[in-house]
């Protein structure tokens, strides 16, 4: 853990609580978006997921074409953000002969990252988004976090775009990542989004268990818990995507049976249909 | 703060000049929203990259491309642009002003009007913001929508539950499967259960929140707004507004 002054605030960057950040916005990005809506103001509008809690990533989708990237593995944590328009090639000078389509792209937004944090890097640039143009990955700010060391250009940067994304990942709050309105909004919305988790107190409490309870091993919702998640029965196939994006984290239903990934698409390229 | 080349001539009012500035130096140059023509560069080596072409781009005598930029020692930078010490010219770091949010459609300074022009806009709209207020709307659940729910929300009512990108048709140059340019369509609707990745629906900012000197522009007025696919804002990214894109969103008919 560390702890560092930034523009935006004091930072406290700590490895497990990142991941287990990761896992709860997850979690409540499930339950805090359509169809299966149950809170307000999520952290995240569109989760992903990739690995599990020694070694994966998540990715944080804004749904307005901004999101951000943790990798993690036991040596540490490299967080990546992307801004639209400010990529690698904009705002890292990657020049466009230096693009491989991986990782080396935005290694530039992690100035001195050890050796050790190369396969979190490799975690985290898996979940970029690339450029239409050049196949470059897309993150143009970043940070790194091994044992009591944390850089990247969100500090060398600190108000560079997509700084305030990653800036989030140290101002967890009781280990919850607050949606980016909680801090970087005018102080009626401010009050808003905090009166909202107030008032959703009794559900975050509920993520907040079911969370726990899987840092110990893969859980499964309790009968109880299955009521709290659907006072009434859901869309089947509301409940069957949420089945499988849990199924993924090692949080599944009773004597839930292995849900199979979808189908993978086959059909043509829907921008191509004349 | 942005660094400022000095221009040559007067494009703020002389179109052909700041036609050929635009086109010598892209986006780093633009109309402000009052009415003055600059060209501000987050960079002070972009800057001094441009400022030695302004002779030859203004149609004046070309610059002696001999010198580099050399620091004041209080933030701007001076190009010797001659072979006489003093003739150089002064890239100042000073405050830049907004970009007209206005787009040239047919030679008019339009503003952006899309489908959620009558949902009311909210107190704190205001340039560089997401679109992550709280709409005021009720979410069914004790609490509320915020704004990019609201917009999803009400494009959801207007299309049987299905997400209708408003610029459904719209077309651009894209690469296609071999590498090669190709046109791009925009599906009607997303997303696409064939490619429901890139067909993901984004509420789009159709001024960019952000323009290309990391200033903030474009608002988080429902009016600014556009459901489209991912794909489509990545192309979008945070160029200046395609005139034909403003149009197709200006002439529909608002929702709801």
């Amino acid at each position: 853990m560390i702890e560092r002054k930034h523009r935006y605030g004091n930072l406290v960057f700590d490895r497990d609580a990142i991941v287990r950040a990761a896992l709860r916005t997850y979690f409540e990005a499930i339950f805090g978006n359509f169809p299966l809506k149950r809170l307000s103001f999520p952290a995240c509008s569109v989760p992903g997921w990739t690995g599990d809690l020694q070694r994966g990533a998540f990715c944080n989708d804004d749904q307005c074409g901004a999101y951000n990237v943790v990798g993690w593995t036991e040596a540490g944590v490299v967080g990546l953000a992307y801004e639209l328009g400010f990529g690698p090639l904009d705002h890292l000078d990657l020049p466009v002969e230096a693009v491989t389509g991986g990782p080396d792209d935005v290694r530039g937004a992690l100035p001195g990252l050890p050796a050790e944090l190369e396969p979190a890097l490799v975690l985290a640039a898996g979940m970029l988004e690339v450029g239409q143009n050049h196949g470059e990955k897309l993150a143009g700010v970043g940070f790194w976090l091994h044992g009591d060391r944390v850089a990247g250009t969100l500090f060398d940067d600190p108000i560079g775009p997509g700084a305030r994304q990653l800036v989030m990942w140290g101002l967890l709050q009781g280990g919850r990542l607050l949606p980016l309105s909680a801090y970087f909004s005018n102080p009626q919305n401010r009050a808003d989004v905090a009166e909202c988790a107030r008032r959703d107190a009794a559900f975050h409490a509920f993520i907040d268990t079911v969370v726990d309870r899987r840092l110990g091993g893969p859980t499964e919702f309790t009968t109880d818990e299955s009521a709290t998640l659907f006072p009434t029965p859901p869309d089947p196939e509301a409940l069957l995507d949420a089945q499988r994006m849990l199924q993924k984290v090692g949080i599944t239903w009773p004597g839930s049976p292995e849900i199979p990934e979808p189908p993978k698409p086959t059909g043509r390229n829907p921008f191509l249909r004349s | 703060m942005r660094y400022h080349i000095p221009l040559d001539g007067n494009p703020s009012f002389d179109i052909a000049l700041r036609n050929k500035y635009i086109a010598a130096f892209g986006n780093a140059c633009y109309m402000s929203e009052v009415g003055t023509f600059d060209c501000f560069y987050q960079k002070w080596h972009a800057a001094c990259a441009d400022a030695v072409k302004i002779g030859e781009v203004s149609g004046n005598a070309p610059f002696d491309k001999g010198y580099m930029c050399q620091p004041d020692g209080v933030g701007n930078y001076t190009l010797q642009v001659g072979a006489d010490v003093a003739n150089k010219i002064v890239i100042n770091y000073q405050a830049a002003p907004r970009q007209t949010p206005l787009t040239e459609i047919n030679g008019v300074p339009t503003e952006v009007s899309g489908l959620y022009r009558n949902l009311p806009d909210l107190a704190g709209v205001g340039p560089g913001s997401k679109f992550n207020l709280n709409s005021g709307v009720p979410d069914g659940d004790g609490g509320f929508l915020n704004q990019q729910e609201l917009i999803l929300q009400v494009n959801k009512n207007a299309n049987d539950g299905g997400v209708r990108s408003d610029l459904a048709g719209f077309t651009w140059t894209c690469k296609g499967e071999d590498g090669g340019d190709t046109t791009c369509i925009e599906p009607d609707f997303l997303p696409d259960p064939e490619d429901p990745g890139a067909t993901k629906p984004n509420v789009h900012h159709v001024v960019p929140m952000t323009d290309k000197r990391c200033c903030a522009w474009g608002t988080n007025s429902y009016k600014n707004a556009a459901v489209i696919s991912s794909k489509l804002n990545g192309y979008f990214t945070n160029n200046n507004p395609p005139a034909k894109e403003v149009e197709q969103l200006n002439n529909a008919s608002p929702t709801p």
